[in-house]
């Protein structure tokens, strides 16, 4: 016979209120874990969605200024520059340690054409890259690209020139089709004309050169420094720099979810060690005769508190259990219901079990400090009133 | 000096503005060994008397000793000690934990003595056989008749081996003839060498112990 055996045998034989005890903690356990991984499982949702939604590493001829301005168009400096980057670049991107995480590779050559006697921009590109990478491109009149010689115009520069899907132009040396006008985008995509890479290299006779290449790199969990790293090493020649902008976007998100889920969870397991505090506080109560006695038979203040701390450890632990195995597993059922509109997928996370039990016998042992203390002082007199 | 001595004990509660003494100027002298009954009416002191004697309060003024320790000079820790060491109570209400078994009960003691690993269960076997109870060993208190809960406190009460056994109206609950056994038990006890103290109503009871001790309005008489 221990203390814990006393311990283990009032739990044992006071089925309800350790069925209470240990539902209440894990209940707030529980919450906390499903919280945290429906928490988890939309930050990679989110994440995804943020993904995918334009470029976040930009890849630049090492011999550049990096401002650039494709956006400002400032042209000249793209042509007149040394060593341009080919599309042998763009295939090298894919070899990075890190490959998994980009999800898609656009290059582009930029230049500069005379149309009905207006200098434009024209960007050549791999159109199913470019839908993928441009989620927000939307053909306003006329259609995509079907043929190889079909071009797609931005509507500004479709409302300057004063051409309209079905018109010919004459790009370089080659005739190309106008498609179709793109809706408004507020980007610098509105002033250019977009047409198939390998036939704006040939007809502008830059062989297989481009002018950069866009990334967007899934990047949930991955260091976006890092892979901008990767790929430096990966094009000696070329300058790649992350799109801050796009990367910041991204944390704040990510921050935004954590906080939230964190914030709540901490609620939850105050709440759950509020409950433990008062159950605690009034089984001392239930128990003060049984606590006089054991002070009466030589039981000191440490071994009563021993006793009770014990049993609130055990509690917490089989809480802790408890509460990780229904907050994995509850969201699983119910989260189909509230949120059928995102695609949850949900990953054991032994971390996160560990975390849940750690927090379990934290808050359940805290929680029982005060009343086990107040238990051992109490006065053994006043514990045996009626001795 | 005397095994246990009382040297002018007053003991005074606090009941919201009264100052109510239970017991005033009380002094006593029991050797080793002795079989002591205290009588008196209800609200005499005798239970307040015995808590002293157990080191589970202290007295107002005046000393309390045992074995030649002077109580009043411990602090909660080493009374506890002193109590495991010396001390096997016996309740009018026996105590039992009901969420142990007889022989678990019986146990309880050893569960905070040094060195008692592995033997505590032979050893508070051997306590319940003294009493009788040994074929219930695994019964929870709710399970027992009343004597048998006494018995198990007894039981409880002898398992360590104190020299010193206090027993508050052992007999209170009981019909006549399972009082009895009680009180055989405890000469029994007394016969082993251990001192007991034995708070009682009866008379008859009373004849058992060797000396008897009047107690009224809080004194000696
Ligand atoms: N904690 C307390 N606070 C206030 N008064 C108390 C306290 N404990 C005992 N008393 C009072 O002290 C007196 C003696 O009490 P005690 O319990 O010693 O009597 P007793 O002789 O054991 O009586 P009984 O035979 O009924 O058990 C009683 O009047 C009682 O009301
Ligand atoms: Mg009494």
């Amino acid at each position: 016979m221990k203390l814990i055996d006393i311990a283990v045998n009032n739990l044992r034989r006071k089925k309800g209120r350790t069925f209470f005890l240990i539902s209440g903690l894990a209940l707030g356990i529980g919450a906390a874990v499903a919280l945290t991984s429906v928490g988890d499982a939309m930050n990679r949702e989110v994440m995804h969605a943020l993904d995918e939604f334009g470029a976040n590493i930009l890849v630049l001829p090492a011999s550049e200024d990096l401002p650039l301005s494709y956006g400002g168009m400032t042209v000249s400096a793209i042509n007149t520059g040394g060593r341009l980057l080919t599309i042998e670049d763009a295939k090298n991107v894919r070899t990075i340690r890190n490959k998994e995480n980009i999800s898609t590779v656009a290059p582009k050559l930029l230049v500069v054409s005379e149309v009905r006697k207006t200098r434009v921009l024209v960007a050549g590109v791999e159109f199913p890259s470019e839908f993928r990478l441009k989620k927000w491109w939307r053909v306003e009149s006329g259609m995509g690209p079907q043929d190889r010689t079909d071009a797609l115009i931005g509507k500004e520069a479709a409302a300057k020139l004063g051409i309209g899907p079905g018109d010919t132009v004459t790009l370089g040396s080659g005739k190309f089709t106008v498609a179709g006008i793109l809706a408004n985008t507020g980007s610098q995509d509105d002033n250019l004309i977009f047409a198939d890479l390998g036939l704006v290299q040939q007809h502008f006779r830059k062989g297989n050169a481009i002018s950069l290449i866009e990334l967007s790199a899934l990047c949930g969990g991955c260091p976006i420094e890092e892979m901008v790293a990767q790929v430096n090493d990966a094009l000696p020649g070329a300058r790649t720099v992350a799109v801050k902008e796009t990367v910041e976007l991204k944390m704040q998100a990510m921050h935004y979810f954590h906080r939230f889920s964190l914030g709540l969870s901490l609620l939850l397991l105050i709440v759950a060690g509020m409950i433990i505090f008062f159950a605690m506080t009034a089984a001392v109560k239930e128990r003060v005769q049984e606590i006089g006695l054991f002070r009466a038979i030589g039981f000191r203040t440490g071994h009563i508190i021993q006793v009770l701390l014990i049993e609130a450890f055990l509690v917490s632990v089989l809480a802790g259990f408890l509460g990780y195995a229904v907050g994995v597993i509850s969201p699983r059922f119910i989260a189909p219901y509230l949120m059928s509109a995102y695609h949850l997928t949900f990953t054991f996370d032994p971390l996160l079990a560990v975390i849940a039990v750690a927090a379990s016998v934290v808050v359940g042992v805290a929680a029982s400090v005060y009343p086990a203390v107040r238990a051992g002082r109490m006065d053994p007199i006043e514990a045996l009133r009626t001795l | 000096m005397a095994f246990i001595e009382l040297n002018n004990i007053t003991k005074t509660f606090h009941a919201g503005e009264e100052n109510y003494p239970a017991l005033r100027d009380v002094s006593l002298a029991i050797q080793s060994g002795e079989f002591v009954a205290i009588m008196g009416p209800s609200g005499s002191g005798k239970s307040t008397l015995l808590s002293l004697i157990g080191g589970l309060s202290h007295a107002t003024t005046g000393t309390v000793t045992v074995d030649g320790i002077d109580l009043g000079q411990l602090g909660p820790n080493k009374l506890s000690d002193f109590r495991r060491e010396y001390l096997g109570f016996v309740f009018q209400s026996f105590y039992l934990v009901p969420y142990l078994t007889a022989v678990e009960n019986v146990m309880l003691p050893l569960a905070i003595q040094p060195g008692m690993n592995g033997r505590a269960q032979g050893v508070a076997r051997e306590a319940l056989q003294k009493v009788g109870l040994d074929a219930k060993a695994h019964r929870l208190p709710s399970q027992l008749s009343g004597g048998e809960q006494e018995r198990v406190a007894i039981a409880r009460a002898i398992v360590n081996r104190p020299p010193v056994i206090l027993a508050d109206e052992p007999t209170g609950n009981l019909d006549t003839k399972t009082g009895d056994r009680v009180l055989d038990m405890l000469q029994e006890l007394n016969r082993e060498g251990r001192t007991i103290i034995m708070v009682t109503h009866s008379a008859e009871n009373a004849r058992r112990a060797a000396r008897t001790i009047e107690i009224r309005d809080g004194q000696v008489v």
